[in-house]
């Protein structure tokens, strides 16, 4: 390193811990902004990727549920279940409610299991037991706050808590809870008595009872059958096929797409008030150094050895400010509401969207510096 | 390569420098100037301020290319030097400069100030420092080799300059005014370290000054005006 880079740092401590401190809250800003991205994205993909399914059948002409509303036949497995080549067949149902927890309202995500097919075998479980009953058990998210063995009142029944997983949210981060596929319809279809009474004096009596819909039917099929499965079951027509590909691109490229170009518009915008930052800081530090450059070059510095200085100083702030922001990221982003997921690649592009912000920022400070004449020592 | 003494080092013939002033008239500020340095004299150049002292040791320096006349320095004529890049170069192995202010760099030691020039020019840092150091023990700094610009006396930052000056063993000496902002007894300091750089190191050195203290210690005085050598004489002699 350029040693006179290394001892104007340290002549000017203050001024660099400044500049730096404040690029790297900026960076903070960038890294939490992809973390929250990749957090909303992988909270919304992990009831996709764990539940294991190759195919979704859905209502026809819809994108699926995790894209839009989807309503089938609650039997509609068993049609599905007589395709050859089907392994397996399992009812989906998830609907976002809100309940009184503890005497404080909460947002939770109700998933349905198919049981017995389905015990949530593929959930993580941090503590407790999967489904052994068909009625009033329940796995719920820690995030949800409720514990091992607990009664929770959701509509008119209550369930007991018998398994607790981990991290297991839905795509706008509300906790998940995984009860029966009856359990979960139950809670969904919750009326007060006077509905169920008034419907039924006005001869709606069928759908006082418990309507016979799910979301979706999840499919598992044998090797090299997807295709086939997906073409015969398609070919109904009152249903459709997705893949979990499609179910993934319905998400990434459907409702997480403007949420993504707003992150990264604001990814730009932060790291553009970086450069800045470390523009106006190395652009002040050359002005107070013209006499300085001006002797430098009058001694025979080359401009390389100018550039480099003042190159050095930028990527130095920029190093530092980067180590600050990956430690502020760390100790803080655990206390956020929402899961903040860094991932290696997005430190990688937010290092290197500095880098480019430390070399466009130092380039007016370079350029400033290059106009001064040796000749202007004696000025 | 240290030239033999009294061979020319700096050659000055019929150099001219104008330029357009603030007012859009053009302003001769050197007119036709022939001068010769040689190795181990040291040259007083005196004159009235405008008179273009600043402006001979600028086209001497190579600092301000003559619009007329040709400048030769160790033998080689500096319009051969074609880009500004190849000029730094030029000017870093051949010549040093010394000013009024001692132009250090505030946040490197009187070392690092003088091992500065040399790193420039490729020397590694530790030999740098060390050449650095021996050169200010010749010039009786070296006790402040660690110090920073802000805590030396001006005569003593002036030394460090001088130093800066001959890091590259430079052929030619240029110095503006060295002892303007010295009281008298470093002002001689100073000006005997110039002249024991001429005869020691056999580099020709030439000195604008307004000081008539130490006229005593120079080989010859070139008096200027209006862009122009008016007089030249030697000390103890009639001009």
């Amino acid at each position: 390193m350029n040693y006179l880079a290394w001892r104007d740092i340290t002549a000017n401590l203050m001024r660099f811990f400044l500049a730096a401190a404040g690029v790297g809250f900026l960076l903070t800003g960038s890294m939490g902004m992809l973390g929250l991205y990749r957090g909303v994205l992988h909270d919304a993909l992990l009831t996709i990727e764990g539940i294991g399914a190759d195919l979704w059948v859905v209502q026809g002409g819809r994108a699926g549920p995790f894209a839009e509303a989807s309503v089938v036949s609650a039997t509609l497995d068993r049609r599905v279940e007589g395709v050859a080549g089907v392994t397996s067949a399992r009812r989906f149902v998830q609907n976002n409610l809100q309940f009184d927890i503890q005497g404080k309202p909460r947002r939770i995500a109700i998933t349905g299991l198919d049981f017995p097919k389905d015990q949530g075998a593929w959930l993580s479980l941090a503590e407790g037991r999967l489904l052994q009953s068909g009625r009033g058990e329940a796995i719920a998210d820690a995030s949800l706050g409720l514990s091992l063995g607990q009664d929770i009142r959701l509509g008119r029944d209550s369930y007991r808590v018998v398994g607790v997983t981990s991290g297991q949210v839905d795509m706008s981060g509300d906790g998940q809870l995984f009860v029966t596929i009856p359990d979960a319809m139950d809670i969904a279809d919750s009326r007060t008595p006077e509905t169920v009474l008034l419907e039924r004096a006005q001869g709606l009596g069928v759908s006082a009872d418990r309507p016979s819909r799910i979301a979706a039917v999840v499919v598992t099929t044998e090797a090299g059958m997807v295709e086939e499965v997906a073409r015969i079951i398609g070919a109904w027509g009152d249903v459709a096929v997705l893949s979990r590909e499609d179910q993934r691109s319905a998400l990434v490229d459907g409702r997480l797409w403007r949420l993504r170009m707003q992150i990264l518009f604001f990814t730009i915008l932060l790291l553009t008030v970086t450069g800045v930052v470390i523009a106006m800081t190395i652009y002040t530090s050359t002005l107070e150094k013209l006499h300085e450059i001006a002797m430098l070059k009058l001694i025979g510095a080359r401009d390389g050895f100018i550039l480099r200085m003042i190159l050095e100083q930028a990527v130095l702030i920029g190093l530092f400010a980067y180590g600050l922001a990956l430690l502020l990221s760390t100790l803080l982003f655990r206390f956020f509401p929402r899961n903040v997921v860094l991932l290696a690649e997005d430190l990688t592009l937010v290092f290197g969207g500095l880098l480019l912000a430390c070399v466009v920022g130092s380039w007016i400070g370079i350029e400033r510096a290059m106009r001064v004449r040796a000749k202007e020592v004696l000025a | 390569m240290t030239p033999q003494p009294g061979t020319p080092v700096l050659s000055l013939r019929d150099v001219g420098v104008r330029y357009r002033g603030g007012d859009g008239a053009m302003v001769e500020a050197l007119a036709g100037v022939t001068l010769d340095l040689m190795a181990g004299e040291m040259v007083g150049i005196f004159g009235p301020s405008g008179c273009g002292k600043t402006t001979l040791l600028m086209a001497a320096g190579l600092l301000e290319r003559p619009t007329s006349g040709a400048v030769q320095l160790a033998g080689i004529p500096a319009a051969a030097v074609a880009t500004e890049a190849a000029l730094r170069d030029f000017r870093r192995r051949h010549i040093g400069f010394v000013f009024q202010k001692p132009n250090l760099i505030p946040v490197l030691t009187a070392a690092e100030n003088v091992a500065l020039a040399m790193v420039i020019d490729g020397v590694p840092a530790a030999e740098a420092e060390r050449r650095a150091i021996a050169l200010l023990a010749a010039l009786e700094a070296a006790h402040r080799a660690g110090n920073r610009p802000a805590s030396l006396s001006g005569g003593e930052q002036q030394r460090v300059a001088v130093a800066r000056a001959l890091a590259n063993d430079p052929v030619l000496v240029l110095a503006d005014e060295p002892t303007a902002a010295l009281d008298s007894r470093r002002g001689r300091q100073v000006m005997e370290v110039l002249r024991s750089i001429a005869r020691e190191r056999h580099a020709a050195v030439a000195v604008v000054t307004h000081d008539p203290r130490s006229i005593d210690l120079f080989d010859r005085i070139l008096e200027m005006d209006d862009g122009r050598i008016v007089a030249e004489r030697r000390p103890g002699a009639q001009a």
